[in-house]
């Protein structure tokens, strides 16, 4: 028995150690590629904890970008926070208030060049979890409000062309975002743009489609800033708006 | 021709003085009949008279007249003027000319005698005998402005006798513009002028822009050759810049000839201008080279968050002129939409490593996988000519940077600092803590203390090389000896080479730890510094370090003060101290002033024959900012035989619609003519005030008297 306890105490202490240097060689090796990686504050509420597969999928083989097949999570506070320049936030119902320290520790990241994605993936109009990301953006950024963004912004044309707003579900055919330091550090969408993803029926191609072009804008624009932006890009990017 | 006018001047007061005469002789008329004749016309006319006189009547007669015109004499006493030809200065010439002249001068027109050199002094005639020339630089535009001053908008011209040399005024042009009047310029030249061609001044600006082109001019001068040529040649370093020839169509011309460049590097560099003909003459000037704008190019073969953070830091920073391209999609990757629904351009590879490559003054590569895109190899060779020529290279580290991305063996190798690895397999998977290897490098001290490398977060992945050239400094390295920070010269440009692409994460754990803030900003301005050729510990720098001047001559020194990021620092919280250490005793302190974009003028009083020191201290942020020191050698100097700059003093004539002549060759007589020719009518009005002569007075006392001795001999006494 003594022996039996002694070799599952050694077991379970292998596997610890293997499981918590695996997540910390997950956080630490990306070399340059991008990585996904996720907001948990609660465990388990998820609505489509697999759909970084296929974004990624899509990015490995549509563009030049070099990911890293991992998805990591971190909490709204501590060093993994500031060691993720790219952050996904979604969720359809209303989670705890985030603490005075999440709020300074979101706001520090934002502010020193951290950014964030918030997805509302409930498809309603009037939704607990708009309600519940709306307060503690208010808390986070006092001197800010959401800002519809215009379509002349960035992400509009960090990759694809996007003219209108898809997604699972059309909430609204707007996104917005949150700016500081003269750059959107934050990007929020109402219309489920992770189900898009999702195999499950409720929308129409298009939608799909178009949702699935905006995530991917979205981390071009995570990963290239103002670029598209850029004069020597404009006379190209006219013509082919025109020509629509 | 003449008009005249009556006017009454009496007020309320005399008006009824005048009414109560009136009434009075109305009642003489009316009621005293009984008057013998005589005296009643007597005593009528008397008091009409006083009404008349009460009313105070004056009578107005204008007529035309011819008025001189005002001319203000400007006599250059300037340093230059004290030069000897033929036994006198030429301040001496044109003095005696005056004294000789002057009543011809005055005969024509209201003369204001003026003498100027860096200021201007109104005089009398008695005063011009005991004037000398003294050793203060010459400012005409003081002069013009100071007679404007004076006398108001009297002035109908100016008669300036010079000899146009070293002129000092800045805006000269446009006031040149604004006078208002002609200008006649005498030029006192030697009396039979010196033969064969003469290089009299060169204009050239202290101060230039890399990229941004400059005019530089020469003024020359031929005597005696007509029919010849000549060419003026300006060269930097021995290489030809631009020539121009000069055909000489009169015994005497004068002349200016313009040479626009771009210079080429940053620094002082010195030209040079040849004046060939039948002699050589050459002159030779140096130009400070700062830098206007940066301008980059920055090429990264994917997005990634590095090329996202360091292209929002390039951009910041509105010295910076930055064009970046990042490769979206690689040849391999399929997307099926229509092109028209992406925002991709094509490649513009041939303007990035061909045409437009020299236009930019750092070139910045990331993680751009050469062989991939099927590019021409001369492009690197291009690449390489550009860092050779001046350009600053940085490249950025990545899976596909080095080796993997087609380099070794490429023209590019060559000119980096260090050797490549033998296969693709260069980069290493791994997080690390980069070692400092040089903290007192000023690159590194830009980012702070050494203190600060240990709190800042590992980096992930580096790359392995081969080895690194002898003429390459390592300034950080990663593990197993491998370099991470690198930079190198080649030719006269700057390499840096940075194995890594997570210095990202500096910038957000700067968000975790306040300590950090800045950092990454502060590290990549290091970088960017030294690649543009424009790092320097002096952040306070006199223009020259080693000045002349002449005994009892003022001079300026320029002074220049950078910000961290070596631009223009205009702040009020800067505090500036400047002190002059003569050879023996104490300093005194100068007073700078800001002039335009940064920089300052420390003027410099008269002094005594000897060697000074002048030393700047500045500081800043509650911080010594910097220090440097310059020489200044006083010497009691001949004035270099020198022609007069008749092409300056033609151009002060030719703006202002005067006239220009040498003094020996001037035709007073016809200048008297045409000053008369400009005589001008004014309307002159003269006023006799009747009522105050004392006719009436007499007049009044004889009526009184007659009327009195008529009364007598009638006995009506």
């Amino acid at each position: 028995m003594k022996i039996f306890l002694l070799r599952t105490f050694h077991a379970f202490t292998v596997v610890a150690l293997v499981a918590f240097f695996s997540v910390f060689a997950a956080f630490g090796q990306d070399s340059g590629r991008f990585f996904w990686t996720q907001v948990q504050r609660l465990p388990g509420t998820e609505v489509y904890p697999e759909a970084y597969v296929d974004i990624l999928n899509f990015l490995e083989g549509s563009t030049s970008i070099s990911s890293s097949l991992s998805r990591r999570a971190v909490p709204l506070k501590g060093p993994l926070l500031f060691n993720s320049p790219f952050l996904v936030w979604s969720g359809r119902e209303k989670e705890p208030d985030l603490s005075e320290q999440e709020m300074s520790a979101l706001r520090d990241y934002l502010a020193s060049g951290g950014f964030l994605w918030i997805d509302d993936n409930s498809g309603q109009r009037y939704s607990p979890f708009d309600r519940f990301i709306r307060k503690q953006m208010r808390g986070v950024f006092p001197e800010s409000d959401f800002k519809v963004l215009p379509s002349t912004h960035a992400v509009f044309r960090s990759f694809f062309l996007i003219r209108s707003i898809g997604g699972r579900e059309i909430v609204r055919d707007t996104i917005e975002g949150i700016d500081y330091g003269g750059r959107t550090c934050l990007i929020y969408t109402r219309n489920d743009l992770m189900g898009s993803w999702s195999k499950r029926a409720g929308a129409t191609e298009i939608q799909r489609t178009m949702g699935k072009r905006l995530v991917i804008n979205i981390i071009l624009y995570c990963l290239t800033g103002t670029y598209k932006l850029d004069a020597v890009h404009q006379p190209f990017i006219m013509q082919k708006l025109r020509g629509q | 021709m003449s008009g005249i006018a009556f006017k009454w001047e009496a007020g309320w007061g005399e008006g009824l003085l005048a009414f109560l005469f009136l009434s009075l002789a109305a009642y003489l008329l009316l009621r005293r009949k009984d008057l013998p004749g005589p005296v009643w016309i007597l005593r009528t006319a008397a008091l009409l008279v006083l009404a008349f006189l009460a009313l105070k009547p004056s009578f107005f007669v204008s007529r035309k007249e011819k008025e001189k015109p005002k001319i203000a004499i400007l006599l250059d006493a300037s340093r230059t003027m004290r030069q000897t030809q033929a036994g006198s200065s030429r301040f001496e010439q044109g003095r005696q000319w005056l004294i000789r002249n002057r009543s011809k001068l005055e005969d024509s027109a209201r003369l204001e005698l003026y003498v100027f050199a860096d200021r201007a002094a109104k005089l009398r005639w008695e005063e011009l005998p005991r004037k000398e020339a003294s050793a203060s630089p010459k400012n005409l535009k003081e002069a013009l402005q100071a007679a404007v001053r004076e006398e108001g908008q009297d002035l109908d011209g100016a008669l300036v006798l010079s000899d146009g040399l070293a002129d000092s005024s800045s805006g000269l042009d446009s006031s040149l513009s604004e006078l208002g009047f002609p200008l006649d310029v005498l030029g006192i030249a030697e009396q039979n002028g010196r033969k064969g061609l003469q290089l009299v001044e060169i204009s050239a600006p202290d101060f230039a822009f890399l990229h941004l082109p400059v005019t530089v001019s020469v003024s020359w001068q031929a005597a005696g050759m007509k029919g010849k040529k000549a060419r003026a040649v300006l060269s930097r370093a021995g290489e030809k810049l631009g020539e121009q020839s000069i055909e000489i169509a009169k015994d005497f011309e004068a002349g200016q000839a313009s040479f626009t460049f771009v210079p080429s590097s940053l620094g002082r560099e010195s030209y040079r201008i040849d004046l060939l003909g039948a002699q050589s003459l050459s002159r030779e000037f140096t130009l400070d080279v700062g830098r206007q704008k940066l301008r980059i190019m920055y090429l990264s073969g994917r997005p990634s968050f590095e090329y996202a953070h360091l292209r929002e830091f390039l951009r910041s920073n509105p010295n910076n002129e930055l064009v970046s391209f990042v490769i979206l999609r690689d040849p391999q990757d399929a997307v099926q939409v229509p092109d028209s629904e992406l925002s991709l351009i094509p490649f513009p590879a041939q303007e990035i490593f061909a045409s437009d490559l020299f236009h930019f003054d750092l070139f910045i590569l990331q993680n751009f996988p050469f062989d991939r895109f099927q590019l021409p190899s001369f492009y690197l060779a291009n690449l390489k000519r550009f860092v050779e020529k001046g350009g600053g290279l940085l490249w950025i580290g990545g899976e596909e940077a080095f080796a993997r991305g087609g380099y070794r063996g490429s023209p590019i190798e060559e000119a980096l600092p260090v050797r490549l690895w033998e296969d693709a397999g260069d980069y290493v998977y791994e997080n690390f803590s980069p070692r400092l290897l040089l903290p007192d490098s000023p690159l590194l001290q830009a980012s702070g203390a050494a203190g600060v490398w240990p709190r800042l977060p590992a980096l992930d992945g580096y790359h392995r090389f081969k080895g690194v050239k002898s003429d390459a400094t390592v300034l950080l390295g990663s593990p197993q000896g491998q370099p991470l920070l690198v930079i190198s010269e080649k030719g006269r440009g700057r390499i840096a080479l940075w194995a890594n692409s997570s210095s990202w994460k500096w910038k957000l754990a700067a968000g975790a730890d306040l300590s950090l803030k800045g950092f990454y900003q502060d590290f990549w301005n290091g970088v960017v510094q030294y690649l543009s050729g424009s790092l320097d510990l002096k952040r306070v720098q006199f223009s020259s370090k080693r000045m002349k001047t002449a005994v009892q001559q003022p001079a300026q020194a320029g002074l220049k003060i950078f910000d961290s990021g070596y631009h223009s620092l205009v702040d009020p919280s800067l505090n500036l101290e400047v002190r002059l250490y003569p050879p023996k005793g104490p300093p005194s302190v100068l007073s700078p002033s800001l002039s335009a974009s940064g920089l300052y003028q420390v003027d410099i009083p008269a002094l005594k024959e000897g060697s000074y020191r002048v030393q700047a201290s500045a500081r800043y942020q509650n911080k010594l900012w910097g220090r440097d020191e310059m020489e200044l050698l006083v010497e009691d100097e001949n004035l270099p035989a020198q022609g007069i700059n008749r092409a300056f003093l033609q151009k002060l004539a030719n703006m202002t619609g005067g006239a220009y002549s040498d003094l020996n060759a001037f035709s007073l007589s016809d200048w008297i003519q045409a000053k008369r020719r400009t005589q001008r009518e004014k309307k002159v009005t003269l006023q006799r005030v009747l009522w105050a002569s004392p006719f009436w007075l007499l007049l009044i006392s004889g009526i009184f008297f007659l009327e009195w001795a008529l009364r007598r001999k009638r006995g009506m006494l």
